[in-house]
């Protein structure tokens, strides 16, 4: 298997499969390049998340090429003007938008973008930038995403639980391959719920446990007084 | 399961009302949907095959038709040409 610096493109997206993320995963720890770059791209799998296909044209594909040249020159100019983990959109890009009845500012902040993030909403930071993996529960519908990432202390996990009416009273918990349990983190839902009409705000959460990503077998969602939301094999 | 308790662990409470984030949201998708038709075909193919339709960077390359390496790649300049487009019309990743 061919490990290239361009993987990390794939892998800052959560594309790649097993074999290949974990030999990136090896080079990443050897090349400071990528790592920067790495950091640099999380912001792009947080604009992309849950943005639909894109019908494709008929018009001739251009020479990707002369696009790679472009991209260097263009790429200093980006750089200057990077700044990493914000997302504003200024409406002097020429965007009108009404959504809702509501008309947009002149200046927007993403959803888990802007103040959170910029003071650095760890549970946004881990799902973007971490590997994910999601489930849908077939009984509850409830829909998990839980994205890990190794740290020295073991793994740092990040929660993204929507379509949830409360009044509920979670955790989180990482299921060992060995069979034992350790806790992520708890939290409550309230009534209006997360992810579901009326209330379309995500249930995002952070925790971590002490041993690493690959000694977890899953991640399941416990309801107290007994009950599962739903279960991430990861 | 009756009754709400007090959250004894929240990290993230949003900041916003519903509407506003939805409108928010909207205007996401509207700006970087149009930013993804303004790329070149491989490159917008490429993404819509892998993280649109939620497939690894193996089975677009399949769909595709091209090979894993060139795939990866593609992924790669791809999302860079995005960025760019993005930050000319002042979203700054």
């Amino acid at each position: 298997m061919t490990v290239a610096h361009t993987d990390v493109g794939a892998y800052a997206l959560g594309l790649l499969e097993e074999d290949d993320r974990r030999a990136f995963e090896e080079h990443l720890g050897d090349c400071a390049s990528c790592t920067a770059e790495l950091s640099g791209l999380g912001g792009m799998r947080r604009l992309l998340a849950g943005i639909g296909p894109v019908e494709v044209g008929d018009e001739e594909p251009e020479d990707l090429s002369g696009n790679i040249t472009d991209l260097v020159d263009r790429r200093r100019r980006e750089d200057r003007r990077r700044r990493r983990g914000t997302l504003v959109i200024g409406l002097a890009a020429g965007v009108a938008l009404v959504a809702g009845g509501v008309t947009a500012g002149s200046a927007i902040v993403s959803p888990g973008g802007g103040d959170e993030h910029q003071h650095g909403s760890p549970a946004a930071d881990v799902l973007a930038m971490g590997v994910r993996h999601s489930a849908t529960d077939p009984s509850t519908h409830a829909v998990g995403i839980v994205a890990t990432r190794a740290q020295p202390f073991g793994t740092e996990v990040g929660l993204d639980l929507s379509n949830v009416r409360g009044p509920l009273t979670c955790r989180l918990v990482a299921v060992m391959r060995s069979g034992q349990q350790q806790p992520v983190t708890e939290w409550a839902v309230p009534p209006k719920g997360y992810g579901v009409p009326g209330s379309p705000g995500h249930l995002q959460v952070h925790g971590g446990v002490s041993v690493k990503p690959s000694d977890v077998s899953r991640y399941d969602v416990l309801v107290e007084g007994g009950g599962r939301l739903v279960s991430v094999p990861v | 399961m009756t009754g709400a308790r007090l959250p004894r662990v929240v990290l993230y409470a949003p900041k916003y009302g519903g509407t506003a984030r939805r409108s928010e949201e909207v205007l996401r998708r509207v700006i970087v949907a149009e930013a993804l038709s303004s790329l070149s075909r491989p490159h917008r193919e490429v993404l819509t095959e892998t993280v649109m339709r939620n497939r690894s960077v193996n089975e677009a390359a399949d769909i595709l038709g091209i090979p894993l390496g060139t795939a990866k790649s593609r992924v790669y300049y791809a999302l860079r040409a995005l960025r760019i487009v993005l930050e000319e019309r002042g979203v700054s990743t």
